[in-house]
């Protein structure tokens, strides 16, 4: 029952790792792609046609503004036309002077920018027209925070329950070596050893699964998804062995205090 | 001074083994601590050991605070205790050379140093026998023979010849008198003292929840002479013929 639980244990820290890796597959996509597009604030602002040189000089003096871009009156109305051809020919009989002068800006807060507006003269109106999908990034990054917390955490209790039964098993030997004045060292590298051998092959088992998920998901999902570079996967190898040992040389430390001499 | 304790106070529950005990043991000397059945003999030794803490008082040894001793103290202290501590399943030869295998003495030598010390003790015939086959006095000797084998500057024996005839205890109290002689500290807790008087040992009896010493005319014991290189066991033997 005892080695149920321990391979339950096992398979657990395998499917988190899996899913860590998952998820944070899905984020690192979604935030070099669909957030990275649209990762800033746009603003649109109707601007008083006599006073663009003033807002020109005004856009150039606040730092939150990234890019910025004028269209005047012909503009405008080349863009409705383009985008109701239907009226193309009421468009066409209307005069320059109906058309808005405007200007689309990327700003790093729209509504911070929107306050700096106000008092303005030269500006008619303005509004935000896109906010970056933050939420989404939130949810993707909180997931892969969760994912990642759970996978630690399931290794640390694997880990625990291994050295349970090591220090069980060992007891006699433990306190013995301790008694003759044996360094912790000696006694934990024999220890070490298969538990990092077992990290590993648990760690590329979840990259694996990963793998499977991620090609599930993109003929699911149509996109242009990125694999995960070999060199994220081979970190998250590395990564576990090192947190593996880690944690099992300070359990083991922990465990190896208490035990009596001889 | 080796150890000393000031002003220790040792309970179990309600029950005080030691109160206000002031002890000390000095360096190079042969000691011998009897007392009756739960008395406080194995307690004692456990707090040399730093197994026991005191629950008042305080144990220094080489002039610092005994907590835990640490790995390098406990490769120049020999214990013996009274319940066998070796490994079951591995072999008599393996069983005495682990000190010599932690402290990185190459196989041949360590095994040539093993063989030789068993050979001593009669052991020859056991080297490559498990651990478990052994009897209760050969378990006793490959206990000794461990703790011995590093030839180790403070030897502490709690009852080590407490599964042995009086031959072979004897034969064992000769090995501690070698060491002792080589400039070893050796405190042997007992309740099995030798027979012998001799000028160098120094004999503690513990009573009323404390340690004294005995003079040696409370000891009426043949007197063995001050010469120590005699072998203590052996005069012994002759004193008794």
């Amino acid at each position: 029952m005892r080695y149920l639980g321990e391979i339950g244990l096992q398979l657990a820290f395998v499917v988190l790792g899996a899913l860590f890796l998952a998820s944070f597959w899905i984020f690192s996509n979604v935030d070099s792609s669909l957030v990275q597009e649209f990762k800033n604030d746009r603003v649109s602002v109707i601007l008083n046609p006599d006073y663009v040189d003033d807002f020109k000089s005004f856009v150039r003096s606040r730092d939150d503004v990234i890019k910025y871009e004028i269209q005047d009156r012909e503009a405008n109305k080349n863009s409705l036309r383009k985008l109701y051809p239907e009226l193309g020919s009421v468009l066409e009989q209307l005069e320059e002077s109906f058309f808005p002068v405007s200007v689309n800006l990327q700003v790093k807060d729209a509504p911070t920018f929107l306050k700096g507006l106000e008092g303005i003269p030269e500006v008619s109106a303005a509004q935000i027209v896109h906010r970056p999908p933050v939420k989404l990034k939130q949810f993707l990054s909180g997931s892969s925070a969760l994912f990642l917390s759970l996978w630690v955490l399931a290794l640390v209790v694997v880990l625990y329950f291994q050295m349970e039964r090591l220090a069980q098993l060992q007891m006699d030997r433990w306190s013995l070596m301790k008694m003759l004045g044996a360094p912790s060292m000696k006694l934990f590298l024999p220890i070490c050893y298969p538990q990092l051998a077992r990290i590993i092959l648990a760690s590329g088992l979840a990259v694996f699964l990963s793998a499977i998920f991620a090609s599930e998901f993109e003929s699911v999902f149509l996109w242009q998804w990125e694999p995960l570079s070999w060199f994220i996967n081979s970190l998250f190898v590395v990564g576990s062995s090192l947190i593996g040992v880690a944690v099992c040389f300070v359990l083991f430390k922990l465990r190896y205090r208490e035990v009596a001499l001889g | 001074m080796l150890f000393q304790f000031k002003n220790v106070q040792k309970n179990f529950g309600l029950q005080a083994i030691f109160r206000n005990l002031n002890f000390s043991l000095e360096r190079g000397t042969f000691s011998i601590l009897t007392g009756s059945s739960g008395s406080g003999k194995t307690t004692l030794f456990r707090m040399l050991c730093g197994i026991e803490r005191p629950s008042q008082g305080s144990i220094v040894f080489l002039g610092q605070q005994l907590l835990q001793h640490s790995p390098t103290h406990l490769r120049n202290i020999g214990f013996i205790f009274q319940n066998p501590r070796g490994l079951a399943d591995k072999s008599v030869l393996h069983n005495v050379c682990l000190p010599l295998e932690i402290d990185g003495v190459e196989r041949p030598e360590r095994e040539a140093r093993g063989v030789e010390l068993l050979m001593n003790l009669g052991l020859k015939h056991r080297l490559r026998s498990a651990y478990r086959e052994l009897s209760g006095g050969e378990v006793q000797k490959v206990e000794f023979a461990r703790a011995l084998i590093r030839r180790p500057r403070l030897i502490l024996a709690d009852e080590p010849t407490a599964h042995l005839d009086t031959y072979q205890a004897d034969l064992l109290l000769d090995i501690l008198w070698e060491h002792y002689k080589d400039g070893a500290t050796v405190f042997i807790s007992t309740h099995h003292p030798p027979k012998f008087h001799h000028p160098s040992i120094l004999r503690y009896h513990i009573e009323n929840e404390g340690i004294r010493l005995l003079d040696p005319e409370e000891v009426s014991l043949p007197y063995l002479g001050n010469s120590q290189s005699s072998s203590a066991t052996s005069s012994n033997k002759g004193v008794r013929a």
